[in-house]
């Protein structure tokens, strides 16, 4: 019985049931960093603009995966196919801007 | 039916260990069903990040190739919706967290309200959206034949000799014409994005009836967890949407 365990449940995951007061805190957050990002689109950080924007966003997509998608709860399959996608989607982006940015290198 | 198929059917009754209604028969336990559904909606959810992910890169590399005009352009999008409207999306993707945890912990009639609130902050959302979009048409500012770059030549100015719109610059025609680019991207990513919100809100209205007779507050979770995920997936994609068309070089 305990080999057949293995097979249909190999991580022996308990099901967690995500607590409303942590959905909360999370909303609280993502609304705080809403007027966060606004705020800083006022300010002037030079080049540091659009990197402090898209750093606020990628936290609260982060907080969004981790709890709302529940992914902090989910079996090691479940959170290696989330990392494994936008690592690739990191990686497709990254190669093709180094391609676009180098084509007329020196020649600006 | 004859009596042959009968034997077989209860044969196969009897050699099963009982499940709920909901589980299908070609997995071993309710926990492996649940999980198999997760897993399969994930790698929907992958390919929306590369089906997305091609106009955001289209985007970044525009962005900075036409980086005046984006920035120009840019101003035409009103900061207070935009931000008003990424709350109302957090509310509603909010709403639908508690509606999942409403369906674990098997209470109808919440799970019914949260449902019933996640689809109207989302129409509430796309009435905003109605708004900005039919002030872009009013500006001509949607791309196609009817475009027009008078506004980004000529700024618009009040009595006092200041520009409409704070901080807005002349820009030279050659420049004036990229801001087409910019909204051409607006509108393929924000109708995109609310194309998805639509199909949801189809779907929130199919899960609502289905929750009202009681289907998801027996312990099948599964589908309403599977549809909040598609739900807070499309909530991510606003996030970056907001601060990247709305918040270009505002401090300018």
């Amino acid at each position: 019985m305990s080999e057949q365990s293995n097979i249909i449940d190999p991580e022996h995951a308990n099901h967690h049931i995500v607590s409303p007061l942590v959905y909360f805190a999370v909303y609280i957050t993502l609304l705080a960093c809403t007027g966060l990002t606004v705020w800083a689109a006022y300010q002037e950080f030079g080049i540091f603009n659009p990197v402090i924007a898209l750093a606020i966003a990628c936290f609260k997509g982060t907080i969004v995966i981790l709890f709302f998608m529940h992914v902090l709860y989910s079996t090691k399959l479940v959170k290696l196919t989330v990392f494994a996608g936008f690592t690739t989607f990191l990686v497709l982006i990254v190669m093709t801007m180094l391609d676009y940015f180098t084509r007329a290198w020196g020649r600006w | 039916m004859d009596s042959q198929t009968l034997t077989t059917s209860t044969a196969v009754a009897v050699e099963h260990h009982s499940h709920p209604s909901y589980q299908k028969h070609h997995f071993e336990t309710e926990g492996q069903q649940r999980e198999a559904a997760s897993l399969g909606m994930w790698v929907f959810l992958l390919t929306e990040i590369m089906f997305f992910g091609g106009m955001f890169f289209a985007y970044l590399l525009y962005r900075n190739w036409y980086n005046a005009a984006f920035v120009e352009a840019s101003r035409q999008l009103s900061i207070p919706l935009g931000t008003a409207n990424t709350a109302i999306l957090i509310t509603s993707g909010f709403a639908m967290a508690l509606a999942v945890w409403s369906a674990e912990v098997r209470k109808k009639n919440l799970l019914v309200l949260f449902l019933i609130l996640t689809n109207i902050f989302g129409l509430a959302f796309l009435c905003v959206k109605y708004v900005e979009y039919k002030e872009k048409w009013e500006h001509r500012h949607i791309p196609g034949i009817r475009y027009s770059i008078e506004e980004f030549v000529h700024p618009l100015l009040k009595s006092n000799g200041t520009t409409e719109l704070e901080g807005a610059k002349a820009l030279p025609v050659d420049t004036a014409k990229q801001t087409e680019m910019f909204f051409f991207l607006y509108f393929a990513m924000t109708g995109m994005h609310a194309l998805h919100m639509i199909i949801g809100i189809g779907l929130l209205c199919m899960y609502t009836v289905l929750a009202a007779r009681g289907k998801y507050t027996n312990g099948y979770v599964a589908p309403i967890e599977n549809f909040g995920l598609y739900w807070h997936f499309v909530d991510i994609v606003w996030i970056f949407l907001f601060p990247l068309l709305y918040l270009i070089n505002r401090h300018g």
